[in-house]
């Protein structure tokens, strides 16, 4: 090639490179820490907010520790919870082969891309009303209250019915892939030499998988002290800081929020890097000796082990999949189930006020609001997805072929952790009027936060279907044939991805739809379905709520099923 | 009593059969191998006996005790992986006392067996060590080790010295049969290395396709096959297509390609009958140049190839065929490349098989 066309090259090389970066910087990285950054610039204001505030002391911060705690305890709570109910499951998933297995994770996927106000919403009927379980038990109320707490830990049980919901696919998820990895001839072994299944998995499976199961575990921690639009439509008057940072910006407490966000943001980070690291250290855990073997009981455990191994055999699987069922597909069936017996009018009281159809087109006219948010959340999934896709393939690539490739990726993991809610803010504090003032609340300035997260929704499918197969030696096969790298990618590996990236595609499209947290932060006036149904539940227009729930979950199935069908094959 | 019986057992995976209507009895004691290509059902075999698979059909004995349905876990059976399976996060001592403890034996008579054990396998030494600091054969016997301190009476051993090299290969599988015999066991070992099934079994079962094709003594094995693809399989032949001229009183004459004709010590065969002849090649001697007759098949030296204490001839005969013979490289007639001689084929060192409905090619098939 002759030198010019080469330079040319290499210079159209380096300044795509360049390009990609800086989007990567700009739109995906910078929102995410942005709100870290303002906390250390605007130090005097917030301290005086927050810490020495002429009125009320140090309230506020008061408060920020109250909800801490109070997010905190959820998330212990519901990760104690996954784990238990979390790992028959994966081992189930990484395994055996059974008739259902496909459903199963579906099942256990769904609560990654349903939006997760209307899941809230679903969650809430379900358990307090009398058209869920109160009803199907023959009940005339619901089962329980909104205020109700689990005994004991004193945790509102809707909150930890929706955490655990949302948090149980990256415990299972995480815990199967390392189980799919461990060689299973280890258990084989072990059980040769007379160990029962509880006891291979205590002595010889749990502390090979331990790095899966802890990574797997910080995560679903994240994700729960993140999360935000569910809690938000089933929170009642209990706040955790994700909510408390939606209701401080509503009243102007910027200060305050920001601080408990950024909070919230170092916390996630300080979770996920170190996990990152432990995970690629390949570095193994060396459990010599059984330290329940020192204080004796191994004795009693082996036999408790062969008891439970050998009589109660599929308790766990049969527990853990009624814990799934009853946290997610229960939920999803009873929403989709009740607009029908709601549809003219209420049916207990007979009402045609408490009807779908006269709450949308009757004087509060939720049909309209309902049209223009379904216009704004389709437009902002379409652009930002589009957006999005346009940064995440060329960065797929660029993550593939540059060592620095794999801090891009973990630090990809980061807006998918941090709090939505504190995402949005970090967002609004950036580009809007606070901050750059280039983009007022509204529909540009969601799309925006839609972006940070899209990114990574779309880069890993395609990063997994990119190292799950031949690609890389296809490319090098046409590289040796003279094409360059860049030709190889574009003539190669592109089209042989297609199906990965429309994955992606459909998954960011899907995440958009239903993403309520962040949005709710940025929107302005422009409501999106989603955030439609928080103001419908606050309005108490339940049935309206429940329409729109339904309608958004019902998509979001069929667009699910469409990403199966494409990652299936 | 036998140790170990199998009856009529089936395995199929879908479409097919692994392990078809096999029958088998193992000897207390016995050092048995099963031998066979790969796909040829005996590490399935292995793994019904193990209990890591259950059968479609047929029934599992381990002594007096039918075991089809126990977990492995409750057979009481000793396994040796091919790549050794050592837990990685546990030291050599914790690997060995491993089947010990999880049976919840007192901790005298753990130490006890698992320092005898270590200590026949000579790495009493290394018991602090991990896994990865072992070498390819430390970590096979550690492998043996551990499974023998299970106490058990009878050992599965899955192509345990396919993952070593060469040398140690040769080395350990004396050392694996010295130890059996000595601690008084029964194994039962898989492999495709005939050679090793040959140096170190009391008996081996040829298994082909599911089916077993033969079983016997090395020698028997190896002087009588009943079948073309055992004498191929096992050792070499060169194998002769052509049929029955004649059959007298106690041997028959039977024509090979282009006519030369051959005397065999078989009468089991009608005139006419298409047959298979083997012969191997250190019962193939070579002779100064003659005619064609009964005794002399004439032909051209081809090629010569020195192999050490040996010199392998290869004679295009005068029909085409081609033969091949090992002689040692001391005998006095040695011949050149381009050399017409002849070779003499000794009668009762021929096996004469029925032609089979395959085909030759299939019929030794190593698959």
């Amino acid at each position: 090639m002759p030198l010019e066309a080469f330079e040319k090259r290499t210079i159209i090389t380096k300044t795509a490179l360049f390009a990609v970066l800086a989007s990567f910087l700009v739109f995906v990285l910078m929102p995410t820490i942005y709100i870290v950054s303002f906390t250390f610039t605007r130090w005097e204001e917030i301290y005086s907010e927050v810490f020495a505030n002429p009125i009320i002391a140090s309230e506020n911060w008061f408060q920020i520790q109250r909800v801490l705690l109070f997010s905190f305890r959820i998330a212990l709570f519901t990760i104690a919870f996954d784990f238990i109910f979390g790992i028959p499951l994966a081992y189930l998933l990484a395994h055996k082969r059974f008739v259902g297995k496909g459903i199963l994770e579906d099942i256990i996927t769904l609560p990654l891309v349903i939006p997760t106000s209307g899941f809230g919403f679903a969650t809430l009927i379900t358990w307090t009303t009398v058209s869920g379980l109160g009803g199907v038990l023959g009940f005339k109320s619901g089962l329980l209250n909104l205020a109700d707490r689990i005994p004991l830990i004193n945790i509102p049980f809707l909150i930890f019915a929706v955490h655990v919901g949302l948090t149980l696919p990256y415990v299972v998820l995480t815990i199967r892939a390392k189980l799919q990895e461990l060689d299973p001839v280890f258990e084989v072994a072990s059980r040769t030499l007379g160990a029962v299944s509880l006891t291979t998995f205590r002595r010889i499976v749990f502390p090979l998988a331990l790095p899966g199961i802890f990574s797997g575990l910080v995560l679903a921690f994240a994700r729960s002290l993140g999360e935000t639009g569910a809690t938000m439509v089933v929170a009642g008057v209990s706040t955790t800081a994700s909510i408390a940072i939606v209701r401080w910006v509503f009243e102007f407490k910027f200060a305050t929020a920001s601080f408990l966000g950024c909070l919230l943001v170092v916390i996630a980070w300080a979770l996920i890097l170190p996990v990152e690291i432990l995970l690629r250290r390949k570095r193994r855990l060396s459990i010599s000796r059984s330290p329940l073997q020192a204080i004796g009981i191994e004795g009693q455990l082996l036999s408790m082990e062969k008891f439970v191994s050998r009589r109660l055999h599929y308790v766990k699987e049969v527990a853990s999949i009624t814990v799934i069922v009853l946290m997610v597909v229960v939920p999803i069936v009873i929403v989709l189930n009740s607009i029908f017996p709601y549809w003219f009018r209420d049916p207990y009281t007979g009402r045609f006020e408490g009807g779908v159809i006269y709450q949308l087109f009757g004087p509060s006219n939720y049909f309209g609001a309902l049209s223009r948010a379904t216009l704004t959340s389709f437009a902002v999934a379409a652009v930002s997805t589009y957006i999005a896709a346009c940064i995440a393939i060329p960065l797929v690539y660029v993550i593939e072929r540059y060592r620095f490739g794999t801090i891009i990726r973990s630090i990809l993991k980061i807006p998918l952790i941090v709090p939505t809610s504190a995402l949005g803010l970090s967002v609004l504090l950036l580009w809007g009027p606070r901050g750059l003032g280039m983009v007022n609340p509204g529909i540009w300035l969601i799309i925006l936060t839609h972006i940070v997260f899209s990114v990574p929704v779309i880069v890993e499918p395609t990063i997994a279907a990119y190292e799950g197969s031949e690609i890389q030696s296809y490319e090098e096969s046409a590289r040796t044939l003279g094409a360059t790298s860049y030709d190889a990618a574009e003539t190669i590996s592109l089209p042989l991805l297609k199906r990965g990236i429309l994955a992606g595609v459909i998954l960011s499209f899907t995440h958009s739809l239903g993403e309520t947290g962040a949005t709710f932060i940025v929107m302005g006036s422009d409501l999106t379905v989603p955030t439609l149904v928080v103001n419908m539940v606050e309005a108490l227009a339940i049935p309206a709520a429940l329409f729109s729930s339904a309608y958004l979950i019902a998509i979001s199935l069929v667009l699910l099923a469409v990403f199966r069908f494409l990652t299936r094959r | 009593m036998p140790d170990v019986r199998l009856i009529n057992v089936t395995k199929t995976f879908g479409k097919i059969i692994a392990v078809d209507h096999v029958s088998l009895q193992v000897s207390d004691r016995e050092y048995v191998t099963l031998l066979g290509p790969s796909g040829c059902g005996k590490t399935t075999t292995l793994r019904l006996i193990a209990g890591l698979a259950e059968p479609d059909e047929g029934e599992i004995y381990i002594g007096d005790k039918l075991v089809t349905g126990l977990p492995p876990e409750d057979r009481e059976v000793g396994f040796v992986f091919q790549n050794y399976a050592l837990f990685p996060h546990m030291n050599l001592w914790d690997n060995t006392t491993y089947g010990p403890r999880v049976r919840a034996w007192e901790e005298e008579r753990t130490k006890r067996i698992a320092n005898e054990m270590l200590g026949l396998v000579r790495l009493a030494e290394r018991k602090d060590a991990f896994p990865h600091e072992l070498s390819g054969g430390m970590q096979q016997r550690a492998g043996l080790a551990r499974a023998l301190s299970a106490g058990t009476n009878l050992l599965l051993l899955d192509e345990p010295l396919g993952a070593l090299d060469a040398r140690i290969r040769t080395e350990l599988r004396y050392e694996l049969r010295r130890l059996v015999k000595d601690l008084g066991l029964t194994a039962i070992h898989v492999t495709h290395d005939q050679e090793e099934a040959m140096t170190i079994s009391d008996k081996i079962v040829v298994m082909r396709r599911g089916a077993i094709e033969q079983i016997g003594t090395p020698e028997q094995l190896y002087l009588t096959p009943k079948t073309p693809f055992i004498a191929n399989f096992i050792g070499e032949s060169n194998f002769f297509e052509g049929s029955i001229t004649k059959v007298s009183r106690e041997t028959s004459i039977v024509e090979l390609r282009g006519g030369l004709l051959i005397k065999v010590n078989s009468t089991m065969w009608k005139e006419g009958e298409r047959v298979i002849i083997a012969v191997r090649p250190e019962n193939v001697e070579l002779e100064s140049y003659a005619p064609a007759n009964l005794s002399f098949l004439p032909g051209v030296v081809e090629r010569i190839r020195f192999m050490g204490g040996i010199l392998r001839y290869e004679i295009r005969l005068v029909n085409d065929d081609i033969v091949t013979s090992r002689m040692p490289i001391e005998v006095e007639k040695k011949f050149e490349v381009g050399e017409k001689m002849a070779v003499t084929l000794d009668s009762a060192k021929i096996h004469v098989y029925r032609y089979p409905k395959e085909g030759l090619r299939e019929a030794i098939k190593v698959e």
